[in-house]
């Protein structure tokens, strides 16, 4: 890679050091380039109700207190961009489905299948179906806890795992593995019931 | 008590049926995009590491959201930069 090219990640790193001759010239272009990419990337999801500047700045900050942390395995402008659609696809998301409820009490983690649901959608076989149908209400029954079933019915209700940590005051990472172990759950308990992917399958197709 | 419809029935058997096991969380992933990004726009071979975020993007529609946005942010022309 040639190093006198701005976007050389070391390049970039040493431009945005306190101190650096041309640190206010390099910070200019950071704060545009990541201005243009998040226009074009933020501005249509989500509803878009989004500052743009203001989500460059907190990158901005991120950024340039981050540096040390900056591995050096991407290009410059490819780690600050991720860190800036981080920060905007948050603040998307929190006003998106800041009017989204998730009832978080023990008392309201029971889920339960309509099998009176007509699903004019479904041509399959009603025997396979209600087998599927009847196991996975057992399992979701018998082997989640409270928070794995609020937070499967969180996702079913469109929440992105960040939004349900923040009503089951946690954290992304928990929440994640929350649902993702729940999954792992109900995956080995059709399993060990001799309940076989074809089946299952037949159900959702 | 909340009652599932059949769509969300389906929904859940279709997560699950596709769950498979995952060693990033959402920040190990994170910490590994921009890196993936750039191997993937280049071409490059992906590495154990990055392979797991391709998993982990299969099993996280938040980070997968995430992702494309980014893919579309570094379709910006660098000419800025020049």
């Amino acid at each position: 890679m040639d190093e006198s090219k701005p976007n050389h990640a070391e390049n970039w790193v040493q431009r945005l050091r306190p101190g650096a001759d041309d640190r206010d010239i390099a910070i200019s272009e950071l704060r545009s380039y990541l201005v243009r990419a998040m226009s074009r990337s933020l501005t249509h999801r989500y509803g878009g109700q989004i500052d743009v500047e203001d989500i460059v700045q907190q990158a901005m900050m991120k950024v340039l207190g981050s540096l040390d942390t900056f591995r050096q395995q991407s290009r410059f402008t490819t780690w600050a961009s991720s860190i800036a659609v981080r920060i905007g696809i948050s603040q998307l998301r929190r006003h998106y489905y800041r009017d989204v409820s998730l009832d978080v009490t023990p008392e309201n983690s029971e889920l339960r299948m309509d099998f009176a649901d007509s699903s004019p959608d479904y041509f399959g076989d009603a025997e396979v179906r209600n087998k599927v149908l009847t196991l996975l209400q057992r399992l979701i029954e018998e082997t989640l806890s409270d928070r794995q079933r609020i937070a499967i019915r969180g996702t079913l209700q469109g929440l992105p795992v960040e939004e349900i940590a923040v009503r089951l005051n946690s954290n992304r990472n928990a929440v994640y593995k929350l649902v993702h172990d729940a999954r792992v759950r109900l995956r080995e308990g059709f399993e060990s019931n001799g309940v076989t992917a074809e089946e299952i399958a037949a159900v959702i197709s | 008590m909340t009652i599932l419809t059949f769509a969300q029935a389906k929904q859940l058997l279709t997560t699950v049926s596709k769950t498979v096991p995952d060693q990033l969380s959402c920040d190990d992933c994170f910490e590994l995009m921009a890196e993936f990004a750039d191997a993937e726009i280049h071409g490059n071979e992906l590495t154990a590491a990055l392979k797991a975020v391709r998993i982990h993007f299969s099993q996280c529609p938040c980070c997968a959201y995430e992702y494309t946005t980014l893919l579309e942010a570094l379709q910006e022309p660098e000419a800025i930069l020049k």
